[in-house]
């Protein structure tokens, strides 16, 4: 068994790449376009990363990442998050206990999956098997 | 269930799902090639009704047949092999080409009627009334239903192949934008590093490495040929990565290649020519350029894996970082042509003041020299150390306005003489402060002759006060002053100048920058006084 990724961004194109890029590296990948929808997919069935951008529809990559905390259900998912070059993130935004490490748009998914590897490499795989719907 | 075996194709793999919803309508579904011989078909022992069908003679042959009398007319398609035995060929068409057909077979229940039904049983050992009781509990289609279950299989089908069609273009973009994700972050890479004009061969290094990560060879090169334009790398390869050639034979390798290329023209190395024999097949050499003309070359050799085919994705990859490499190396030259001519010109200023006076000859230079030693090993950055070494190179270019009178005087100077040369700091900032470039040395031309206890001029400053270049070059000129023979002190050995320098230490200069200064590695500078000193000779000599 593998372990799973949940990648959040509402741009299609990145989903698809982040998607195929990590699957080709062995890990099982699922999708969420916005935060709301990444809180729900996380609470039912908590993935072992995540890897989610900024800006996004109804609540941000920022507000994941503290909603995240704030459930014991997903407080111990590590973060990864992807910002778009030239935006600034403040202290507070990457201080947030849970994130991981801040990659910034254009990235290469090379080293996305690089970095998933090393930060999943010492981790048991936590997520429970994926249901049909997810 | 109507199963397919784990170990066929993958295409056919992935259309178990349609075969089985296809079965549970009561269709079993064989594929067919073009000339209509049965390719992939249910496995024997799992479905007792294909196995019924498929192992008759009668109804392979009848497939066959079906599939090569197909008129693509756009006509229903489906014939009546055996009285209640239906076959539906709809074809199949990969990359636009026709493939082979898909054969659906469908039972009426006229084939319980039929006589057939027994040569069926025969053919796969049944018997024939339960085989006509189990066909009964299907139930068996009726015979007006043919044309829209036809219908229904010809829709079904290829609403399947289209959707795995889809499904597999989604995917090629996938891989096509993952690419192009990586390219783009290699020129944005790339490109954030462009400002280092001053350090081409560590822009270079950079390429080479990111190009490596992204192209699957065993090294990647960079072979300049703008001769000593550039002195760094001059006419060395950069290269990123491993070659199976040690270095001496792969410079000799490259430097050939540097003579066949020519601009707008990549090179691929294919099986057997010579640059494949020697860098392996695959290679791509790309030329750099720079207004028309070939400045270098960008290599990528020794592809690694099987597949030695080059990609449409590398020779991109390639050409566009081989035409950043030309619009960097075009200012970087353009830096090095102006560096080269202000360094020169201040080079030659200083060295025609110096030379005034036998005894200061290349003292410039020298002074520079360790006022750029003494601040790197002080730890300050490149930069830094750069600007000191211009501030050493011309601290004492305020000397053009003392008499030559009193510059080359013998003996002891009277009072207004001495108060004369104390004039050179004021008079070499006076000339160099309109400059704007050189705002940030005119600190150490002002004050490298104060001293660290406050007793020096002009300005009297002590310690911290004094600003660090002036510091520096306190200790760099002083010493070389003291080593050269001048006109009111004859030379001291180095060992004697030091010991007087640390006596001196109590306190004319920084005692911590003194420390660091003691420390030096002065063979540098002795090649340099060495040089000066023959070239005195020479011109003793020549006079």
């Amino acid at each position: 068994m593998a372990h799973r990724i949940l990648v959040v961004d509402d741009e299609t194109h990145i989903l698809q790449v982040l998607s195929l890029k990590l699957r080709n590296n062995g890990f099982e990948v699922t999708t969420a376009v916005d935060g709301e929808d990444a809180m729900r997919q996380a609470i039912e069935n908590p993935p072992d990363l995540m890897i989610t951008d900024i800006q996004m529809p109804y609540m941000n990559g920022i507000e994941l990442c503290n909603a995240l905390l704030e459930n014991n259900a997903t407080n111990n998912i590590p973060v990864v998050v992807i910002t778009a070059r030239g935006h600034t993130l403040t202290a507070s935004d990457t201080d947030i206990a849970n994130v991981r490490d801040v990659i910034s748009k254009p990235f290469s998914p090379r080293a996305v999956a690089e970095l998933a590897t090393s930060i999943l490499a010492n981790t048991p795989i936590q997520s429970s098997e994926r249901s049909e719907a997810a | 269930m109507n199963t397919f075996s784990q170990n066929l194709s993958p295409s056919i793999a992935s259309n178990n799902n349609v075969f089985a919803q296809l079965r549970s309508a009561g269709l079993v579904v064989v594929e067919c090639t073009m000339m209509g011989k049965i390719e992939h078909e249910p496995i024997r022992g799992e479905d007792w009704f294909a196995d019924l069908l498929l192992s008759s003679p009668i109804v392979r042959t009848a497939i066959s047949t079906s599939c090569r009398t197909y008129l693509p007319d756009g006509r229903f398609a489906a014939t009546e092999a055996i009285p209640g035995l239906w076959i539906v060929p709809t074809p199949i068409s990969t990359d636009r080409r026709s493939t082979g057909y898909a054969v659906a077979l469908i039972v009426t229940e006229e084939l319980l009627a039929s006589e057939y039904v027994h040569a069926l049983c025969q053919a796969s050992n049944a018997e024939v009334g339960v085989v006509r009781d189990m066909i009964r509990d299907l139930p068996p289609a009726a015979p007006q239903d043919i044309p829209r279950l036809s219908s229904l299989f010809q829709l079904a089908w290829n609403s399947h192949r289209s959707h795995s069609e889809n499904k597999g273009v989604i995917e090629d973009i996938g891989r096509e934008l993952t690419d192009s994700y990586e390219e783009i972050n290699l020129l944005y890479t790339i490109t954030g590093s462009m400002n280092s004009v001053n350090h081409p061969e560590r822009f270079i290094e950079l390429v080479c490495n990111e190009l490596l990560k992204n192209m699957p060879y065993g090294w990647v090169g960079v072979q300049l040929r703008t001769g000593n334009r550039l002195p760094n790398p001059g006419n060395e390869l950069i290269s990123s990565g491993d070659s199976k050639h040690d270095s001496s034979q792969l410079s000799s390798i490259v430097a050939a290649l540097t003579c066949d290329i020519a601009p707008g023209m990549p090179i691929i190395a294919h099986s057997g020519d010579h640059i494949s024999q020697r860098l392996g097949d695959g290679t791509i050499v790309v030329p750099i350029e720079n207004d028309g003309h070939v400045i270098g070359i960008l290599i990528s050799a020794e592809k690694q894996g099987t597949d030695t085919t080059v990609s449409s994705v590398d020779v991109k990859m390639l050409s566009a970082t081989a035409s950043q490499l030309g619009i960097f190396l075009e200012n970087a030259l353009l830096y090095e042509d102006l560096n080269a001519t202000f360094l020169g010109t201040l080079e030659a200023l200083t060295a025609s003041i110096d030379a005034k006076d036998r005894y200061t000859c290349g003292h410039s230079q020298r002074v520079s020299l360790l006022t750029a030693q003494l601040a790197e090993a002080a730890g300050l950055p490149e930069a830094q150390v750069d600007r000191f070494r211009i501030a050493g190179l011309v601290h004492d270019i305020g000397k053009i306005g003392v008499p030559e009178s009193v510059l080359l005087k013998k003996g002891k100077l009277t009072d207004e003489e001495y108060q004369a040369v104390q004039q050179h700091p004021e008079i070499g900032a006076r000339i160099l402060r309109d400059i704007p470039q050189m705002n940030d040395i005119l600190g150490g031309v002002l004050h490298h002759h104060e001293r660290y206890d406050g007793g020096g001029y002009p300005h009297g400053l002590a310690q911290e006060d004094i600003p660090l270049v002036a510091r520096i070059i306190a200790l760099a000129d002083t010493f070389d002053a003291m080593s050269s023979s001048r006109t009111y002190r004859k030379a001291m050995t180095r060992t004697t100048v030091l010991d007087e320098m640390k006596r001196a230490t109590q306190g004319q200069f920084d005692p911590a920058l003194a420390e660091i200064f003691f420390r030096l590695d002065f063979s540098k500078w002795e090649e340099l006084m060495i040089e000066d000193q023959s070239g005195q000779t020479n011109e003793r000599l020549a006079a």
